[in-house]
């Protein structure tokens, strides 16, 4: 049997351990807080904030600066991916919200669950192109622009991949002129998302023109389908 | 005393100025051997695509000569599978060079056709039919005219490296490099040459003065051939023929009581819509408003046949699930016979794709396009422009048994479920065939067995995405 005083002194020192481990798990869980631990809003700092933002950029939901604040600029996209959703508009990144934000930036998956990353990449691309190309547009001239570009494709004049038709030379001045590197809103992303998704409002179209500024003969010259806002869409 | 002033000034000014000088002097070289580090990289792309052209043009050539002269499947497959690849990849190596317009569509349109041809001959050899005499023909014909095509390229390129020929014919001045003597060119891709082609002729006698100009020059040269026509073509993103719309022209107060019964079977009370444009081409019509509300009601046959409502959506009220029977309300309250085959969540939406369904057999080339806001249910979006396009009566005595068709499967494939399908192919060919949907190796796969010959027509993948399954 151990003297008394050691018993004691062996008690302390379990004491202790015991609370700097705990302690030093509180510690790490706060410094390495989840997103959706805990209900985000204006004025919100750190990790999971970034999260958070990174995921709203990811499908298009422009918060200006990623830097795990959450300004008015993140409250604004939040308030914008709810609406977008169906989810009440609050501004407030609760669990509802972030529940979905999961979903939709996750990888797609294998029907026994095997991740196989995410699907679609070219929707950026071509979100890029629609909101270079047609921003100030309808909604429905946004999906058409996409259109074009997913017709041209399949068209036998154009190359086969999204990229080969978006930079193609002289295929479209927004590319020519940079344009095409800004960020697109989530109204760009969402057409660009229903046009890859092989809606058509254009009737087949592969060639598309402002008819206020174009004084380009071969485009006036191909059979007109219809007019989209300000764009006239031509075969 | 003034004078010394004077002085001090005089050269601290002018320590300034030579300080100034020498800073741009640094800052404009420090430019310069960045303009040069630029452009020699962008040159080096280019290059590189040229060259890059040049051998697929010279790998396809060789190919279909070996594909004509090849007897076994085996050595007819791997052949056409070069070809095929080789001539796609030469698409996008031209899409790469330097071009003033978009207009050098005609190498493309004879490169994608020679693509497209040999992936359907691909298919057909390897499934022992070979190839008929007039394909062969084609095929000939396509050979001779790639001959041209690797020809041409190859002595663009070899000029290239000779007497380093210009990228492009006329580079723009300054004046239009800043915008001022020119209007830039809008969204209206696409350049002059196509609509113009007078100087067609001469132009293929020049010798070309830039890469950019061969091209365009064997481009006219091109225009004078007719095109291949053959099973299976690509361009089907336009419908030259819709099989659906009905016979005869409607006017325009028929063509508005149209849009006002579907608006009212859509739930819109007293919905006074107006035309506020035509539009052009074999399924054109009249465009209406009401409201937020765009429709589209054909000329021939006087249907509606696009309908989309773009108000503010509230907050979600119900599942996916309410969604489809809301669709399914919608559907029949408008008098059709239609099964949804595909959800989309989308939010706000929810996406539903619905097919024509007869004895029993999904017609999928007929297709109609929903989306059911989620707010209230409502109809917000009708597009039957494919369902239109397609529609027509089909023969639908299928050859085979269903288990006659089942031994076609892979022996691992675990059937989930089955039924009779009418799928698209290449182009506007369509095939009658048993879909089976199942599983395998951990994946879900639907698996199309032609109904009359037997073979397996198509394999699509299912994977889940965040937004619902996707087919691939």
């Amino acid at each position: 049997m151990y003297p008394d005083g050691k018993r004691r002194k062996e008690g302390t020192t379990f004491k202790i351990v015991t609370i700097s481990l705990v302690l030093c798990l509180i510690l790490s869980a706060a410094s390495q807080a989840a997103l959706g631990d805990r209900t985000l809003s204006q004025g919100s700092k750190g990790a999971e904030v970034k999260d958070l933002q990174k995921r709203l950029v990811q499908i298009g939901f422009q918060v200006g600066n990623v830097d795990g604040v959450y300004g008015k600029a993140t409250a604004a996209a939040v308030k914008r991916f709810q609406k977008s959703r169906g989810i009440k508009v609050d501004g407030l990144a609760g669990s509802n919200t972030i529940d979905e934000l999961k979903k939709l930036t996750g990888e797609s998956t294998t029907s026994s669950g095997k991740k196989i990353g995410i699907k679609n990449t070219d929707v950026q691309l071509l979100a890029h192109c629609i909101y270079a190309e047609g921003r100030g547009e309808p909604y429905l001239g946004q999906v058409a622009i996409g259109a074009c570009v997913m017709n041209r494709i399949k068209s036998s004049k154009f190359p086969h991949t999204i990229a080969g038709v978006i930079y193609q030379p002289q295929a479209f001045s927004a590319v020519d002129d940079g344009q095409i590197n800004i960020q697109p809103d989530d109204g760009a992303v969402k057409a660009a998302r229903e046009a890859m998704n092989g809606s058509d409002p254009t009737g087949g179209a592969i060639y598309y023109f402002n008819p206020a500024k174009t004084t380009n003969k071969f485009v006036w010259a191909r059979p007109q389908i219809k007019q989209i806002g300000s764009h006239i869409f031509t075969r | 005393m003034r004078e010394e002033t004077k002085k001090k000034v005089l050269s601290i000014l002018t320590l300034t100025f030579v300080i100034a000088f020498a800073f741009s002097l640094g800052w404009g070289i420090y430019q310069f051997r960045m303009l040069q580090d630029y452009k020699m990289k962008t040159e080096n792309q280019y290059k590189r695509a040229l060259n890059d052209l040049v051998n697929n043009l010279d790998e396809v050539e060789t190919c279909m000569s070996k594909v004509m002269v090849a007897n076994s499947p085996a050595q007819k497959v791997l052949y056409l599978g070069e070809t095929w690849k080789g001539s796609e990849s030469a698409v996008s190596k031209m899409g790469q060079l330097p071009a003033d317009e978009v207009g050098i569509n005609y190498v493309d349109t004879l490169m994608n056709q020679v693509s497209d041809f040999s992936k359907s001959l691909t298919r057909k050899v390897a499934s022992v039919e070979g190839m008929t005499p007039e394909e062969l023909k084609m095929f000939n014909d396509m050979h001779d005219r790639v001959i041209d095509v690797n020809r041409a390229v190859q002595q663009i390129s070899t000029q290239f490296y000779a007497e380093n020929l210009a990228w492009l014919d006329k580079q723009p001045g300054f004046l239009e490099r800043i915008g001022i003597g020119k209007i830039l060119k809008t969204a209206a891709q696409g350049g002059e040459s196509n609509g113009d082609n007078q100087g067609g002729q001469e132009a293929s006698q020049q010798i070309p003065t830039s890469v950019g100009g061969g091209l365009k020059q064997l481009d006219t040269s091109l225009q004078k051939y007719p095109p291949f026509t053959y099973q299976g073509e690509l361009d089907k993103h336009y419908v030259e023929k819709p099989l659906g719309l009905p016979q005869g022209d409607a006017s325009e107060s028929k063509a508005v009581s149209v849009a006002k019964d579907f608006l009212a079977d859509m739930g819109y009370k007293n919905a006074d819509p107006k035309i506020t444009g035509l539009s052009q081409g074999p399924m054109g019509g009249y465009n209406m408003t009401y409201r937020d509300v765009y429709l589209e009601v054909s000329k021939k046959g006087g249907v509606l046949t696009y309908y989309r409502d773009q108000r503010d959506i509230n907050e979600r009220q119900m599942d996916v699930k309410k969604a489809v029977d809301q669709a399914y309300t919608a559907i029949q309250k408008l008098g059709w016979n239609l099964v949804v085959t595909s959800t989309e969540d989308l939010g706000d939406h929810v996406q539903v794709d619905a097919v024509a369904q007869e004895s029993g057999v999904r017609l999928y080339p007929d297709k109609v396009r929903m989306t059911i806001a989620m707010d209230n249910g409502q109809v917000t979006g009708f597009d039957a422009n494919p369902y239109y396009a397609y529609h027509h009566d089909r023969n639908l005595n299928k050859v085979l048994t269903l288990e006659q068709a089942k031994t076609k499967l892979n022996k691992n494939f675990a059937i989930i479920e089955n039924r009779m399908a009418v799928i698209s192919k290449l182009g506007t060919d369509e095939a009658l065939c048993y879909e089976f949907r199942g599983t395998a190796l951990g994946e879900e796969y639907l698996i199309y067995i032609n109904a009359l010959d037997g073979s397996e027509e198509k394999i699509c993948r299912i994977v889940n995405t965040p937004r619902g399954k996707l087919i691939q």
